[in-house]
């Protein structure tokens, strides 16, 4: 970046000189008088330093012509003013923007914190639904004695599947009527959704009644065939969900 | 509290007077400077426009035990150096001299004072820095190593170097007034004669 140029110590200068020079730099340097240079008696010996001290003096009478002041541009302050607002328009600006990223990384660090350090439960146990043995006796046990509940805590818990089986299988038991009896009268329930079907008893003479006989054989019997029909389901779903409400009774809250 | 710290404690209590008294104060000084260093007028007024952008961001970090005027001008004197640093070469002096006003454009000595001005251009950029910083701004040793952040050692190392270097250029180019009793300078190497062949 720097332009070479040869430094004034490549130029030789006799010990002899530097005396001189060491003058004409106090005489620049304002710390010895003008009239020192005229004084100078290895000057007036040596060509060399007879003409830097001249040279010097030229200097010295250019250096102190007064500077006339500094043509300013028209209306600088002002641009510079206005250029110093915008920046500092510009710095808020990029502070806020810079405030608000740290802030939403912040928040996002946080939450990603939260989901790895967040507590684990604690046994397995709670999601697992336990299995009993194969010679455990077909009913459900009895309701298990509720656990004491526990304290308040000031942030709602996320649902665990454990307790929501365990909570709802209470509730299942704590109704009343067993809902299993709700689904033994399923049959009966059919019984009577057929009944509109069932055609009152007419003289075999009108042609369309002929022609639909079948039909109407069909459907008085439909309720028969389904009541035969669903007869193996409604046991098989009675004991099913007795083995469900079984089941969901011996599940232990996991907290 | 200096006159200065007060400047600056209503400047970065955001008051816009403190701010254009700010700049007005310091506003020759730093085009001054930059237009010395960077020997271009438009390229003067875009860093000394910068300088002042500067200034005001660093202002609560200015030193206020210390005289704001060199600091102002150390800021200036950094960013002219990047200014030249991105512009890649030195100043050029023709583009200078064709737009810088001449101080002194009818007098005798306005030859003088423009080979002057072209010897300090064509100085290293230490050597100008200390030499504008010094024979024009009037900044003391003391000074002048703050702003441009050397020893002091340095700084008059580098400005003894600049005069000299001053001095053999108006020697060089026969603006010295002659001396009547002797002869020219002889001050270069001892010549060899020539050997006719």
């Amino acid at each position: 970046m720097f332009k070479v140029h040869p430094t004034p110590e490549d130029e030789p200068v006799a010990p002899e000189c530097r005396a001189t020079v060491e003058l004409i730099q106090r005489a620049l340097d304002g710390d010895a008088p003008t009239d020192a240079l005229d004084a100078d008696g290895h000057a007036s010996a040596c060509p060399a330093c007879r003409e830097r001290v001249r040279a010097a003096q030229v200097l010295l009478s250019v250096l102190a012509i007064p500077a006339e002041p500094v043509a300013l541009p028209a209306g600088f302050a002002e641009r510079v003013l206005t250029a110093v607002a915008e920046d500092r328009r510009v710095r808020v600006r990029g502070r806020v923007y810079k405030t608000a990223a740290r802030l939403a990384l912040a928040a996002a660090v946080l939450v990603g914190v939260w989901f790895i350090a967040k507590p684990t439960d604690p046994a397995p146990t709670g999601d697992v639904v336990a299995v009993p043995p194969p010679n455990a006796p077909d009913v459900a046990p009895p309701p298990r004695e509720k656990a004491p509940a526990p304290e308040p805590a000031p942030e709602p818990r996320p649902i665990r599947v454990g307790d929501a089986l365990a909570s709802t299988g209470q509730a299942i038991l704590d109704v009343p009527k067993p809902l299993a009896e709700s689904v033994a009268v399923a049959p009966k329930v059919l019984d009577a959704l057929s009944n509109p079907f069932k055609l009152p008893a007419a003289p075999v003479t009108d042609p369309m009644a002929t022609a639909l006989e079948p039909a109407r054989r069909s459907l008085a019997d439909l309720p028969v065939a389904a009541r035969h029909g669903l007869e193996p389901v409604t046991g098989t779903a009675e004991k099913a969900l007795a083995r469900f409400l079984r089941d969901v009774g011996s599940v232990k809250p996991n907290s | 509290m200096s006159a200065d710290a007060a400047l600056v404690k209503r400047c970065l209590h955001g008051e816009p007077a403190a701010a254009r008294e700010l700049v007005e104060r310091f506003q020759s000084d730093v085009l001054a400077v930059c237009r010395r260093l960077l020997a271009h007028l438009h390229d003067a007024e875009d860093v000394a426009q910068e300088v002042f952008i500067r200034v005001f961001r660093s202002l609560n970090r200015w030193d206020h035990t210390r005289p704001l005027r060199p600091w102002v001008l150390s800021i200036a004197v950094n960013r002219c150096r990047t200014w030249i640093g991105k512009r890649g070469k030195g100043p050029e002096l023709a583009d200078y001299l064709h737009e810088a006003p001449d101080r002194r454009p009818t007098d005798d000595s306005a030859e003088m004072v423009r080979e002057i001005r072209a010897a300090v251009d064509a100085l290293r950029d230490e050597y100008r820095e200390v030499f504008v910083l010094f024979h024009e701004q009037g900044l003391a040793y003391e000074q002048i190593a703050e702003t441009v952040g050397r020893p002091v050692g340095t700084v008059k190392t580098w400005l003894h170097r600049a005069r000299l270097e001053v001095l053999d250029r108006l020697r060089g180019r026969g603006l010295v007034p002659a001396d009547e009793q002797n002869e020219p300078s002889k001050r270069e190497a001892p010549q060899t004669p020539s050997v006719q062949g």
